[in-house]
C-alpha cells in the first residue's frame, strides 16, 4: 500500500489549503449546528478542532464526509468542491474518517477488518469480483498485513475484533481508516477513554502517520492537542471561535474563557 | 463443472478465516445431494407422491436461498421475494408457450427477468432502512400482483390476454431440452436438483467473493463501509437483483412443474411464508433456509388433511422465533458443538422467557 | 352523476373511517411498542367472527358490538403477555416475524373452528333499510358505522391529545427511561396500549362484519390496507393515520367510479410515493439530527 500513499499531490504543495470550508453552515430543523465556519487545513500538518461537548465538532466531520450535506456554503478539497457528495465518492478523493466509538465488524478478525478496507482499492464490479474467493486476492491481504502492523496489531491478526482489548480496539479503528488510503484523515476523538500508557502510544501513532498524511483531530486532551497541532481551530456553540498555532491560542482570551480556563475540558 | 469440483475440494480454510460453510458443512451438502439422487427413482417406484413433493421442497428451497443471500446475508428483509418467483414463472410459461420449451433457454431468461424486476424494486427500495425497506419491498411486489391480477398490460397494449388476469396462464408443458423431455416427474426431479445444487455453489462462491465480504459488511456496520469508500447503494441494488434472479430460477422451475402461471404466485403471503421458511432454517447460513423451506412444504402437506395446517404452522413459528432465533441451523449448530448441555441450555431458554413474562 | 359522487364520499367517509379504527391500533402500537403488529388484520377478523357468533347465540347484535371487543381485547393481552414482552430487547425484525407467524395461526384457527366458508353479522331491523340522503338513498347501517367509528375516532383523539393517559403515551414512546423513572410501570402501559389497539380492531371487526362478508380471508386482506394508511400518515402518528385513512377511504370509493381495477394500484403507487419521498410519513416526526 504504501507506493499508493502520497502525501500531497502535484498541485497541493506542503502547507497550501487542501480542504478549505466557505461559510459552511449546517441547520437541523431550527437548530443551528455549525453556524458559517471557514476554515483552512493545510496540506501535510497536524490540525486540531476542539472545543466544548456540544459545539460542533462531530457535525463538522459529519459534513467533511458527506455524511450530512451542508445547509449553506462551500466544502474544497484539493480546490474542488466536495459539499453534497455521497461519502464513498469523498473517500475516493482522499479524505477519510475515523470514529469516536470504534466501529468496527465485530464477529470478523482483525485482519478481515483491514481487509475489507483495503480491498476497496483493488476490487469493483467486474465479473471477478464475484466469482473467484475473496481470499485469492492477495494484494488487499497483504495491505492488511503492513496496516496491521503499522498499528502494532500483528500479534492479534486472527482474533476477532470484539475479543481485542479497548486499547487495540482504539488502534484497529485508526487502521481500518488508514486501510482506506487517505491523504486527510480525519480523527474523531483518538485517544478517549485510553489509560496514560495507552494515550502515549496513540500519541506515537499518530505522530507517524502524520509523517505521510494530513490530518484533522478532534481532541479532548488539551495537553495533546498542544503537544502535536500545527494548528488549533476553536469552536464554540457552531461557530469558529479561534483559529491559529498552539501559542496563539494558549494567548487567545475568548478561548481561555469559552473552553480552556473556564471548568477545564470534559 | 470445473468449479464444482473446485468447490468440494477445497479443503484448506481461508487465510483470513470466516468462512460461509466449513469443509464438513461441505460434505453434509456433497452427501445430501447424492442421497437425494438415489433416493427419487425408489421414491418414483413406491410413492410417486413423494417425489413430486421432494421437487416443490427443492425449488422452494432455491427461493429460500435466494432470499437468504439478501436478508440472511445482507441484512435486506424482503418481504416482496414472491414479485420475483411469479415473474420468473411467468416469463417462463409465456415462452414454453409460445418460443421454446428449451430449458437452456427458457431457465435463463427467467433469471433475467427475475433480477430486472428485483433490480427495479431495489433501486426503489434500497434507500430505506430496516423495517421501510421491508414495507416498500412488500408495496412494489404487491403492485406486481395488481398488475397480474388485473391484466393491466393487455389493457394497455390492447391485447386479448398478457397475463390471463386472475385465472393465470394455464396448460404450460414441461420442459424438453435437446431431445431430453422432463415430463416424467423423475426427470424433472433430475433437473431441478442440479439446478438447485448448481444455484447453492454459484451463491455460496457469491458470498465469499469480495462483492460478497462488502454485502455482508453492509449488515454489520453499513456506515463504516460506506466511509471506506463503498458505494452502499449500488452493492444493495446489484445484490437485491442478483438474489432476484435466483427466485426467477425457482419460479421457472415451479410453473412448468404445476402446468400453471397464477397471480397467486405473486402475492405477498407467498413472500411471508418465505420469510418463515427463512428463520425456521435460520438465517445467513444458506443451508438453514433451504432445510427450512423442506420442513415447511413438507407439514403443508403432511398436515393438510389432518387439521388447519396454519394453526400448526403458525404455533411452530412462534416457538421458534420465541425460543431460538438462530433457527434451526443454530439448533443444531449448538446441538454439535454441545451435546451435553442441550437440557440445561433448553431449560435455561425457558426460565429466561418465564422470567421476561413476568416482568 | 351527483348522486354517485355523493353515495362515493358517504362510502369513502364511512370506510375511512373504519380504516381509522383499524389503523389508529396500528400506529399506536408502533408508535409505543416500536412493534410493527402483521397480527392485527387477525384481531379484526377475531372481531367479526366473535361478532357472528354472538349475534347468532343471543340474537343480539349489540351484545356483540360490546362483547366481541372485549374478548379480542383478551386475545390481544394473552398475545403481548406471552409472546411479545420476551421479545422486546430483540430486533423489531422479529416483531414482525412473531405476530406475521401469530396471524398465521389465529388465521388457520380460524378455519379450524368456524370453516372456511363466508358468514354475515345479522344487524337488527333497526338499523335495516335504506334513508334518503339528500338526492340518495343510503344504507342505514352503512350510516350508523360511519357514526359510530367517527365518534370513537374523537373520542380516541381527544384522549390522546389532552388525557394524561395520551401525554403519558406520547412521552413513553418517545422516552421509556423516564417514564420508568417517573415510577410508571412501561410494561403495563405497553401491554394496555396493546390491548386498546386490539379492541379498536374488534370494534371495526364487528361493525364491517354487518356489511360486508366474514371470511377467514379478510384479516390479512386489510392488513396490507391499514399498512398502507399508517406509512402514509407515518408511522406511530395517530393524526397521520387518521387523515391518511380518511384519503385512503375517499380515493378508493372514488376510484371505484373512475377506475375500479387501477384503484388498489394507485393505493400502493401513492404508498412507495411517499415513502420514498419523505419516509417518515406525511405527519411522521421530521429527520432528527
Amino acid at each position: 500500500m504504501s507506493e499508493t500513499v502520497t502525501a500531497t499531490s502535484s498541485d497541493i504543495s506542503k502547507n497550501d489549503a487542501i480542504l478549505r470550508t466557505e461559510g459552511v453552515t449546517k441547520k437541523f430543523g431550527t437548530l443551528t449546528a455549525i453556524d458559517d465556519v471557514s476554515i483552512e487545513i493545510p496540506a501535510g500538518e497536524i490540525t486540531s478542532i476542539i472545543g466544548p461537548n456540544g459545539a460542533g465538532k462531530t457535525t463538522l466531520f459529519n459534513l467533511l464526509t458527506g455524511k450530512h450535506e451542508p445547509t449553506e456554503g462551500r466544502i474544497e478539497f484539493r480546490n474542488e468542491s466536495i459539499g453534497g457528495l455521497a461519502p464513498h465518492a469523498i473517500v475516493d478523493r482522499g479524505i477519510v474518517r475515523s470514529f469516536q466509538i470504534t466501529n468496527f465488524f465485530a464477529d470478523l478478525s482483525a485482519l478481515e477488518n483491514v481487509r475489507i478496507a483495503t480491498q476497496a482499492h483493488y476490487t469493483g464490479f467486474s465479473p471477478g469480483d464475484f466469482t473467484r474467493h475473496h481470499a485469492s486476492l492477495e494484494e488487499p491481504i497483504e495491505d492488511a498485513r503492513e496496516v496491521l502492523e503499522r498499528v502494532h496489531l500483528t500479534d492479534v491478526a486472527h482474533q476477532s475484533a470484539a475479543n481485542l482489548s479497548y486499547g487495540q480496539r482504539r488502534h484497529l479503528e485508526i487502521g481500518i481508516a488508514l486501510a482506506a488510503d487517505p491523504e486527510l484523515l480525519l480523527m474523531d476523538e483518538p485517544t478517549a477513554g485510553m489509560s496514560p500508557e495507552e494515550t502515549h502510544e496513540v500519541v506515537d501513532l499518530i505522530e507517524a502517520i502524520a509523517e505521510d498524511v494530513t490530518l484533522v483531530l478532534i481532541e479532548h486532551n488539551t495537553d495533546i492537542v498542544m503537544e502535536l497541532s500545527d494548528q488549533i481551530a476553536v469552536l464554540n456553540e457552531g461557530e469558529l471561535l479561534s483559529w491559529g498555532n498552539p501559542e496563539e491560542i494558549k494567548a487567545d482570551e475568548r478561548v481561555q474563557e469559552a473552553y480552556l480556563g473556564g471548568g477545564g475540558r470534559e | 463443472m470445473k468449479s464444482v469440483v473446485e468447490f468440494f475440494d477445497r479443503s484448506q480454510a481461508s487465510p483470513t478465516g470466516n468462512e460461509l460453510l466449513s469443509g464438513q458443512g461441505r460434505l453434509a451438502v456433497l452427501v445430501s445431494i447424492v442421497v437425494l439422487a438415489l433416493f427419487a427413482p425408489i421414491a418414483n417406484a413406491y410413492e410417486p407422491f413423494w417425489l413430486n413433493m421432494l421437487v416443490r421442497m427443492m425449488i422452494f428451497a432455491l427461493l429460500a436461498l435466494s432470499l437468504d443471500f439478501i436478508f440472511g446475508y445482507a441484512g435486506l428483509l424482503s418481504f416482496g421475494h414472491a414479485a420475483m418467483f411469479g415473474a420468473g414463472g411467468y416469463a417462463a410459461a409465456m415462452l414454453i408457450t409460445d418460443v421454446t420449451a428449451n430449458a437452456l433457454i427458457v431457465l435463463p431468461i427467467a433469471m433475467v427477468v427475475g433480477a430486472v424486476v428485483a433490480g427495479i424494486i431495489g433501486w426503489f427500495s434500497v434507500r430505506a432502512h430496516g423495517i421501510y425497506f421491508a414495507m416498500l419491498t412488500l408495496a412494489f411486489a404487491q403492485m406486481f400482483y395488481v398488475i397480474a391480477f388485473t391484466d393491466l398490460p393487455a389493457t394497455v397494449l390492447g391485447l386479448e390476454s398478457f397475463t390471463g388476469g386472475d385465472n393465470g396462464l394455464f396448460g404450460i408443458q414441461r420442459y424438453e431440452t435437446f431431445g431430453v423431455d422432463f415430463t416424467s416427474t423423475l426427470l424433472y426431479f433430475y433437473l431441478t436438483l442440479a439446478t438447485v445444487a448448481l444455484s447453492f455453489v454459484a451463491l455460496l462462491r457469491l458470498s465469499n467473493s469480495p462483492f460478497g465480504r462488502v454485502l455482508q459488511g453492509i449488515r454489520e456496520n453499513e456506515e463504516r463501509i460506506q466511509f471506506l469508500g463503498y458505494n452502499v447503494q449500488r452493492y444493495k441494488v446489484l445484490g437485491f437483483a442478483l438474489s432476484g434472479a435466483f427466485a426467477g430460477l425457482a419460479g421457472g422451475l415451479y410453473v412448468p412443474f404445476q402446468s400453471v402461471s397464477h397471480p397467486g404466485l405473486l402475492h405477498w403471503m407467498i413472500s411471508g411464508e418465505l420469510v418463515v421458511m427463512l428463520l425456521l432454517g435460520g438465517l445467513g447460513t444458506l443451508w438453514g433456509p433451504m432445510l427450512g423451506a423442506g420442513l415447511v412444504i413438507f407439514l403443508e402437506e403432511q398436515l393438510a388433511g389432518f387439521a388447519s395446517w396454519e394453526i400448526i404452522l403458525g404455533g411452530i413459528f412462534v416457538v421458534v422465533v420465541i425460543f431460538a432465533p438462530q433457527g434451526l441451523a443454530g439448533a443444531i449448530t449448538s446441538v454439535r458443538n454441545d451435546p451435553k448441555n442441550v437440557v440445561t441450555n433448553a431449560k435455561r431458554a425457558i426460565r429466561n422467557y418465564v422470567d421476561k413474562v413476568r416482568k | 352523476m351527483v348522486e354517485s359522487v355523493l353515495r362515493a364520499t358517504l362510502l369513502g367517509l364511512q370506510l375511512g373511517m373504519t380504516l381509522a379504527l383499524i389503523a389508529a391500533g396500528l400506529t399506536l402500537i408502533f408508535g409505543m411498542l416500536d412493534v410493527i403488529n402483521f397480527a392485527h388484520g387477525a384481531l379484526y377478523m377475531l372481531g367479526a367472527y366473535f361478532g357472528t357468533v354472538i349475534a347468532g347465540q343471543f340474537g343480539s347484535f349489540w351484545l356483540a358490538l360490546l362483547l366481541a371487543p372485549l374478548m379480542v381485547g383478551l386475545v390481544g393481552a394473552a398475545i403481548e403477555i406471552l409472546s411479545l414482552r420476551p421479545l422486546y430487547d430483540r430486533n423489531p425484525l422479529y416483531h414482525i416475524l412473531l405476530t406475521f407467524g401469530i396471524a398465521i395461526m389465529i388465521q388457520g384457527a380460524i378455519i379450524q373452528i368456524w370453516g372456511a366458508q363466508s358468514r354475515q353479522i345479522p344487524i337488527p331491523d333497526l338499523l335495516s333499510g335504506t334513508v334518503a340522503v339528500g338526492p340518495v338513498n343510503y344504507p342505514v347501517y352503512w350510516l350508523f358505522v360511519l357514526g359510530v367509528s367517527t365518534v370513537l375516532i374523537g373520542i380516541v383523539w381527544l384522549a390522546i391529545e389532552r388525557s394524561d393517559l395520551g401525554i403519558l403515551m406520547q412521552a413513553s414512546a418517545h422516552d421509556t427511561e423516564m417514564v420508568s423513572a417517573l415510577g410508571i410501570d412501561v410494561s403495563k402501559v405497553f401491554t394496555g396500549v396493546f390491548v386498546f389497539g386490539a379492541i379498536l380492531a374488534g370494534i371495526a371487526g364487528v361493525l364491517l362484519g354487518g356489511s360486508r362478508s366474514v371470511h377467514p380471508g379478510m384479516g390479512f386482506g386489510i392488513i396490507i390496507e391499514a399498512f398502507i394508511i399508517v406509512v402514509i400518515g407515518g408511522l406511530g402518528s395517530f393524526r397521520g393515520a387518521v387523515y391518511a385513512a380518511l384519503l385512503i377511504g375517499l380515493v378508493t370509493a372514488y376510484g371505484a367510479l373512475i377506475a375500479p381495477t387501477l384503484t388498489e394500484l394507485f393505493l400502493f403507487i401513492m404508498m412507495a410515493i411517499v415513502l420514498m419521498a419523505k419516509p417518515s410519513g406525511l405527519f411522521g416526526a421530521t429527520e432528527a439530527a
